[in-house]
This record gives structure tokens, sequence and C-alpha cells, in this order.
């Protein structure tokens, strides 16, 4: 045998013995429905960190999944929407008076009063921390009484900005104690702010009329119970810097020891051996005291994949579940070529807006305007060409296509250039300097250099992300209906302090809390942290940031109160439906698209689900690592 | 030994090495060659006291600070602000803000980063091995490949392997590396998975010894490196190559080849070594491109590395992150770049003059 051949041979034997190992490193084998899971595996994704003092609000839907995971928060969600977590569902527990007045059981399984101020929430016995210490009432009151410092101005350094749903909507809670009405001393009472703790943006008066109606929902089921005895000021151990928020041992918790940091009552423990916090590489191994019992999944781990290696790290064996991107032109229905995949659709969110500023004036503020846009803009089009045909135009009223509080027969303002053109020439945008283009009032581009070709007219910005959709839209307003205007996506996106007249943005018509329409669109809206002053050189700024400018309907903004405070859900809901349907007529934004989230996942392991209005702090929902699954092994319950 | 000595072994021909110095003259080559270090260190010396003043300038010359673009948008009390502000130390004058950045520089401090909290100097401590892992082995095999090739394609131009050689580099050179490292990772890690897919190491694995850890990481750093490697080698061939060939038309050569002496010492000794100069100049600057091509190459293996850290600020605006991986990439290029130059220096005698 010749040397060549001897070495053809060798490495075709390696090649063979190669293949034959990576056939045998399959970890999950198909179980039997109900059986425990060994490990689980998905991507790791870097970011804000994963400890509560840094995840939440985190742009990385992942990191905050895995704070979930070793922190619990008073509720929950399934499949089916809220669920009691920490808390005894009100039927078993909860002997204190509320009932005796007429109070009514929450989604969640605590009790609200009938005046919808107070909430009450019986903790379940036998709640212990990751260190065997047991969670008290205390530990909550702790938790929110420290949420309720930050943001009163204790901002504490090492966190990041207090964005998250739960920072911004803890203005609504009043107080929150220990019910000196339950013996065991297990049952927290939560008080909110009556009506007249609602200023508005415009004055001293009170939008809203009374207790703010999601309050469980989003804040109960979304701020992650932190030990007292870790971070309170009974902490003297490691407590080096006193002076955090009501007078705790939090000023700089993000560069505390893991084992400090990390340390919560979740189902999962960090291992924190092997974890990376730059990557996020990690693994959690399941709370073998967990309250719920032994989790059904015994370890999750989250390993590197590179970018835009997904399906093949899926088709390697190398993770176990994944999201599929928009651009990848995989639909549901193409996803047969994954033999053995399991498709979880998540509902139409991924969504791309035009937002308006109507204190711009003409002709932002005219609905003509507004509506020209939407009707001169292929939709269709735009869904085929940059989200490959998976999703759908997005619906006029401002909430999610997929949105359960969808309103019926909402217009859809389909493709029709004719009617934008008239509407255009029904309120004077013509051309009147003979260049051929409609004129549009000019604008600059801040302090910035570089301004977009043209003569200065109006211009569409977005962040970088939705550049090219921006010069697309702007290409066919340019062409059919022959307006001056040009695409500009400065870095960093300057448009988060509302200097703009038309915006391009995404993540607009989110799936969740129907009463994003009020805090996106009504011109009353405030916080305490926004109080509607023009503090910044680029003019006025409210909370959130990226928002429709100026859109003061009384009727819509009368209603958007009201539905924050209706606690009867089929009042409710007429309420939204008329909102949307004033918002389909005005056009404060129009929504280009919804694209439809995708995840496929190994089957045989745990019945994955996409939990609805997305799980903790994570608004957006943008994932299916929800740790009631996992525990469970159920999709609800 | 200097290239102008080493044509002295052609004896006497064109190109003759000058009469040895006088004793005098030793000394005073000696402060010659002082001084060009000198000029050299104290050159680069001024470049990294104007990088790091740029460096610390350009994020304040914006209107909009590290305080606006990170927590303007999400929703933060002017106090707050104020807060972060006195935190970072934006609220001091400039000059002031420019003398505690340079302390902090000497005592190696880069700040914290904004979006992960830690500090900046731990992050791309912790990244920069994996970084001068890849790009060092990759700078170092691509070297050594295009330089082998290029000396010996050009000693045997015109050959069909010339030609096969020229035209496959030509193309690998317009191939991008996240291209190559795309088919390169579907081929060797998915269709025929003899290489691990992502990642620097196989994540939680307790390694029996430590080969067998050097050897989980090696296999993690083939494709990679290989990707990488692939990129940078087509450039430096090509060039290595023409300037071969253009040594080797010198009369010193001719001379060279006249007298018989052996081809193996002709090709590396005498003609090779003088073809190498624009390569090593090359290489200095290369070293700024490596570390833009392992961006994509770290991006899509997953790789660890301080370019793939630095995608990741950006996308998070991170501007501590952002500059302290600026300072030290840019810095790290300046001194690859003075090591090039002195070693320059030591080789061409034209430029010690």
């Amino acid at each position: 045998m010749s040397l060549q051949h001897a070495v053809r041979m060798t490495a075709t034997l390696v090649l063979l013995a190669a293949l034959v190992a990576a056939c045998q490193t399959s970890r999950i084998d198909p179980t039997a429905s109900g059986d425990p899971v060994a490990e689980l595996r998905f991507q790791a994704s870097g970011g804000w960190g994963i400890s509560p003092f840094s995840a939440n609000g985190s742009p990385n839907p992942v990191g905050t999944s895995m704070m979930t995971f070793m922190f619990d928060t008073l509720t929950w969600r399934d499949a089916n929407g809220p669920i009691p977590w920490l808390n005894v569902p009100s039927d078993e527990g909860d002997e204190g008076d509320g009932a005796a007045e007429g109070s009514r059981r929450t989604a969640a399984g605590g009790r609200v009063s009938a005046d919808g101020l107070q909430y009450r929430y019986q903790l379940r016995p036998g709640v212990r921390w990751h260190d065997g210490q047991p969670l008290t009432a205390q530990d909550v009151v702790f938790t929110f009484e420290y949420m309720k410092a930050r943001k009163a101005g204790g901002f504490s350094i090492g966190f990041p900005p207090p964005g998250g749903p739960q920072s911004r909507f803890i203005d609504y809670l009043a107080s929150v104690r220990v019910d000196p009405d339950d013996a065991s001393g297990q049952t927290v009472l939560f008080t909110l702010h009556d009506a007249t703790a609602h200023p508005c943006a415009s004055g001293d008066e009170s939008c809203l009329l009374g207790p703010w109606v999601p309050f469980e929902d989003l804040v109960l089921g979304a701020v992650p119970v932190i030990p007292r005895h870790v971070w309170g000021p009974e902490a003297t151990t490691n407590c080096h810097e006193k002076g955090g928020p009501g007078n705790t041992c939090v000023s700089d918790p993000v560069n505390n020891p893991p084992d400090r940091q990390y340390l919560g009552s979740g189902p999962y423990v960090l291992d924190t051996s092997t974890f990376d916090p730059s990557t996020l590489v990690a693994q959690f191994n399941a709370n073998t005291d967990y309250f719920r019992g032994l989790p059904h999944v015994r370890k999750i781990s989250f390993v590197p994949v590179g970018e835009g290696q997904n399906l093949n790290a899926l088709k390697t064996g190398l993770i176990d579940g994944s999201s599929v991107g928009g651009g990848s032109g995989i639909t549901a229905d193409t996803l047969g070529s994954f033999e053995g995949f399991v498709p979880v659709r998540g509902g139409l969110a991924d969504d791309r807006s035009i937002l308006f500023n109507l204190t711009r004036g003409f002709p932002f503020d005219r609905k003509e305007f507004r509506q020209a846009i939407a009707y001169g803009i292929d939709r269709l089009a735009l869904v085929k060409a940059f989200v490959g045909g998976r999703g759908a135009p997005g619906s006029s009223g401002g909430l999610s296509p997929s949105s359960p509080e969808l309103a019926p027969d909402l217009p859809s303002y389909d493709l029709d250039l004719a009617r934008a053109n008239g509407l255009l020439d029904s309120i004077g945008v013509v051309d009147s300097d003979g260049d051929g283009l409609r004129n549009l009032p000019g604008e600059g581009c801040g302090f910035l250099p570089s301004c977009p070709e043209g003569k200065g007219g109006t211009k569409l910005w977005s962040d970088s992300s939705s550049q090219r959709l921006t010069e697309v839209v702007v290409e066919s307003l340019r062409k059919d209906l022959r307006l001056d205007i040009a695409a500009f996506s400065p870095d960093p996106p300057l448009f988060t302090f509302g200097d703009y007249s038309m915006g391009l943005f995404a993540g607009q018509n989110l799936p969740g809390e129907p009463d994003q329409l009020r805090t996106r669109f009504s011109d009353r809206i405030t916080s305490q942290s926004f109080p509607g002053k023009c503090d910044t050189p680029f003019g006025c700024h409210k909370n959130p940031p990226v928002m429709v400018f100026g859109y003061a309907n009384p009727e819509f903004m009368d209603l958007a109160d009201q539905q924050a405070v209706d606690a009867n859900p089929v009042s409710r809901l007429e309420k939204l439906h008329r909102m949307q349907h004033l918002i389909a007529e005005d056009v404060p934004a129009v929504s280009l698209y919804a694209a439809e989230r995708l995840f496929i996942h190994r089957p045989a392991t745990v019945p994955f689900y996409f939990t609805p209005g997305g799980v903790g702090a994570d608004p957006q929902g943008g994932t299916t690592l929800n740790k009631h699954v996992f525990v469970t092994g159920q999709r609800t319950g | 030994m200097s290239v102008t000595e080493d044509h002295g072994l052609l004896g006497g021909g064109v190109d003759a090495p000058p009469a040895d110095p006088p004793a005098t003259a030793v000394p005073h080559r000696r402060r010659r060659g002082t001084r060009v270090v000198a000029g050299i260190l104290l050159r680069h010396g001024v470049l990294l006291f104007a990088l790091v003043t740029l460096i610390f300038l350009l994020p304040r010359l914006v209107p909009l600070d590290t305080v606006d673009i990170n927590a303007g948008g999400g929703g933060i009390t002017p106090e707050e602000k104020a807060q972060l502000r006195r935190h970072y130390g934006l609220d001091k004058p400039l000059v002031e803000q420019y003398g505690l950045y340079l302390g902090r520089l000497v005592r190696g401090d880069l700040g914290q980063s904004s979006s992960m909290h830690r500090p900046v100097r731990t992050m791309l401590g912790q990244r920069l091995p994996w970084t001068l892992l890849i790009s060092g082995l990759a700078l170092v095999l691509a070297s050594a490949v295009s330089y082998m090739a290029g000396v010996a394609v050009a000693w045997r131009r015109g050959t069909r392997r010339d030609r096969l050689l020229t035209g496959t580099m030509a193309t690998l050179g317009v191939i991008p590396e996240y291209a190559t490292g795309f088919v390169l990772l579907v081929v060797f890690a998915v269709l025929v998975p003899i290489f691990p897919l992502s990642g620097a190491r196989t994540p939680f694995t307790d390694y029996s010894s430590v080969f067998a850890e050097i050897a989980d990481v090696a296999s993690h750093l083939a494709l990679p490196v290989a990707a990488l490697t692939i990129a940078l080698m087509s450039g430096k061939f090509l060039l290595m190559r023409n300037s071969m060939i253009a040594v080797l038309g010198q009369d010193y050569m001719v001379a060279a080849r006249a007298k018989g002496l052996p081809e193996r010492r002709m090709k590396y000794r005498h003609a090779s070594r003088n073809a190498v100069l624009p390569f090593l100049t090359v290489l200095g600057f290369e070293i700024g491109f490596v570390v833009g091509g392992s961006l994509f190459v770290e991006s899509i293996f997953a790789y660890p590395g301080v370019a793939a850290l630095l995608g990741d600020a950006f996308a998070l605006r991170d501007y501590p992150l952002i500059e302290g991986g600026f300072l030290l990439l840019s810095g790290s290029v300046l001194v690859a770049n003075m090591v090039v130059e002195l070693v320059y220096a030591r080789l061409d005698p034209r430029a010690r003059s």
C-alpha cells in the first residue's frame, strides 16, 4: 500500500469516526411525555447581565429570562395568562377581611378590594431562598419599597436606566406592607394611588379616575423579589456601601460577588463557576428545594452560537430550541425541512411603524396627510420584501393584529394611490416650486454633519436597524406621492428625544397589555419620571420616549384614562375597541407590517409555548423561555 | 548582518559592500542607530498621546454625552441624569476630565462598562487572549504560507503552478472573511461535523488533562483561524510574489546565479531577504485589518474575543467599553507598527540613514 493510499484511508476512517461520534453526542433522548428532562440547551446572548439589578428593562430577552430562572415574582404567566406563583390562590388561602367586604379575586389569585385600591396576596408556605433562608412577606415588602425608593430619586449607580415596565409602573403603587390582619404575617398588602395621585402632562388635574387596573400583571408579575437578608439594612455582612435607596445595601449591586448577586428563590440556581458575564454562557441547575417540587427540566444551559447560526446549531444538536429570524424567509409551513422539529408560533409582533409628531404643525397635524401616507405605501409588498411573507400589514388601530383586544372592522388602508394623491391635493400639499415634488416643511439634521441628499424637505427618521426599510418607504413616497421626503438613519438614534416630524420605529404594536394604547398615543400620558418638561436641547420628550407626539383627540384621551381604571373586562374591551377605531381614523401612526414570531424546538422534551404578552420584565415577549414550562413540564397549571 | 553585507557575499559584483569601516566609525554608527531607535520611539510616543487625546475628545465633542445616549431615552429624571454625570465625572471642566482620564489610564483604569456594569479593563483582559490567539495565529500562518508560496512561485514564475496559485489567491482575495467562514462552518461543522460549530471551547467541560483542554481549544480554533488565514493570505502572497520577481531581475541575482550559488541560498538568503521589506511594511499595517476581520469571524463562530465584545458594545452603545476597546486595538496597531519600523530599520540600512 502506497503512502498516499494509507493517508487517504486514515483520513476516511477519521472522518467516519467523527461522524459516528457526532451521531452519539445527542443529549436528548426522545422521552415519553411527563418524564423529566435531563438538560436543555439554548443560545447564549450577551447583554445587560442577568441579575435583577441589571437585566430588568434589558433589550436582551434571553438575559431577562435567565434572571427569571433564578428569581421569582409574586405572580406569573402561563399559556393562558396570569397565574399565582409565590402566592397562594385566594380561594385556598386569604382568610383576611377582603372577601367579606366584597373584594374580588384577581386573575393571578390575589384579592383586590371593591374600590380597586388594595391588593392582598398570601405567600405560599415553604418558599426558601437558595441559601435555605425562608422567603417572607418582609422580603416582598423590602423589594417593592426598594423599587419605589429607587424611582423616587434614589437612583443607584450600577443600574441601567429604570426604563423597564416595572420601574415605570411602580409609580402607581402608593405603599406596600405586611398585612396586619393576617396572624401568619405572610400576607402582603399593596395599596395603589387613588385618582388624585395621577397628574397629567398638561397640568395638575388628575387623568386617571382611579387605581390602575393592569397593576397585578405588569408590576407584581414583573418585579423579581430580592432577599432582604442579603440586600436589606440588617445585612451588615459585606454591606460596605451603605446609602443605597431605601436604606439598603444595594448601592452597587452588580459589582457584588456572584453568590450574592444571583441569590434568588427561583427554580434554578446559577452555576457561578462556569458563568461568563460578558457572553452570558451559563448553566442553571434545578433548585432541589424548590417549593413547587424538583423542576421538570433538571438543567438549562446557554451555549455560544454564532450570529445567524441558530438553525445550524439546532441541526447539529448544539441547542434544543431557537427563534427563527424574520429575514430568514422560513415560515411555519416551510419548517418541514427541519424534520423532527416543532414550530411554535409567537403571533404577529415585530412591528415597524411610522409615527408622526403632530406638534410640528402642517401638514403633520392634518389627518388627511397621515391617511395619505397610509394609503400611499404598499404594505403587502413590504411584508414580502422584509419578512419573507411571514407577517401581515399592521393593524390601523394601534395594537398588534394578534392582540386578543384587537377591534373588529378596522379600516385596512390598502394601497390606493389615487385616493392618497387626492387627499394630499385636498389639503394643499402641492408642488409649489416646480421641482416635481410636493413641498414639505424643511427639516435639518440637528448638529449632525451628514444630512441626506435632497432639497432639505422632511426626513423620515429611523435607527440604523431600519435603514433599508426607511429607504424603500421613502423611495415609494417620492415616486408614488411625489413627496419631498428623505430617509435619515443617524447613529446614535437621536429620535429618542422627539426631534422628528416622522419617524420609523420598531416595537410599537406589541401584543401585550392594551393600556399601551394610552401610554403610546395619549397626549396626557405622564409619569413621575417624565412630567412633560422640555429639559433637553432637542425639545420635549416623554415616557416612553419613542411615541406619537401631540395626538390630543379628547374622546381618545378620555377613553384611554377610563379603560386604565376599568376593572370590568367587558366594558374595558368596549373602550379599547373604540380607541382603536379613533386611532384608525386619525392615523397618528402607520403600522407598516407585523412579522410573525416563530420558534422551533426539539420535540419530546417539554411542551414549549409562546406566552402572550411576554413574561416577567420582557414586555415584548420575544421568547419561549418561560420557566413555568421548565418547572411543570406543562402548558398550564 | 545587513542586506548590504549580504550582497558582499557575491564577491565584489554590483552592489558590493563598502569596505570595512574604520574603528572610529563603529561607535558613530551605533550612536546613529540609537538616534534612529529613539526617533521611532518618540514619534510613536507622540502618536500614542494624540490617539489617547482623540479617543478622549471624540465622544465629548458631540452634544449628547454617554448619559444622554444611554439613559436619555429610557425614562430618567434630570436628578438621576445629574447623578450619573457626577458618577462619570462629566460634570467637571473638560481639562480636569482630561487630567483625570490620563491619571486613570496610567493606573490602567479604563472605566466601567455602562451596559454590563463591569470594569472595562477586566472585560477586555478576559477577551484579549482569545483575539490574540485567533488573529496572531492567523497572521503567522498567513504570513508563513504567503511568504513561502510567494517565493516559490516567483522563482518558477510563468509555470502552470504559478498561474494556478496566483489565480486562486486572487480569487480568494475578493471573498470576504465572513463568507469564507460561513462556507467552512457549513462544510466542516454541519455537513461533515469534524469541527465544533462555535465557541472557543466546549462549554461546561471538565477536562481530564491539560492535553485534552489544548486539543479542545485547538479544535475550536481551526475553522475561525482558517477563515481568517485565507482572507489574509491573498494580498500578502501577491505582494511577496511581485516583490520577489522584481528582486530576481536585479543584477546581483544574475551575478549570484553566474557564480553557481546553490538555488536554496539564492532564493532565501539573497532574493527573498530583499523582497521581504515591503512584505514587512504591509504586515505592520495589517494588524489593524486582522482585528477588523476577526470581528466578523468571531461573530460567526461566537468566538469570545475583543472584536465580538466591541460588536456588542456598539449594539448597546456602551461608550466606555468602545473607548477602552479602541484604545487597546489602536494602541496595539501602533505598537505593531513601531516594531515593524524597528525591524525595518535593522534590515534596511537606508531606513537607518
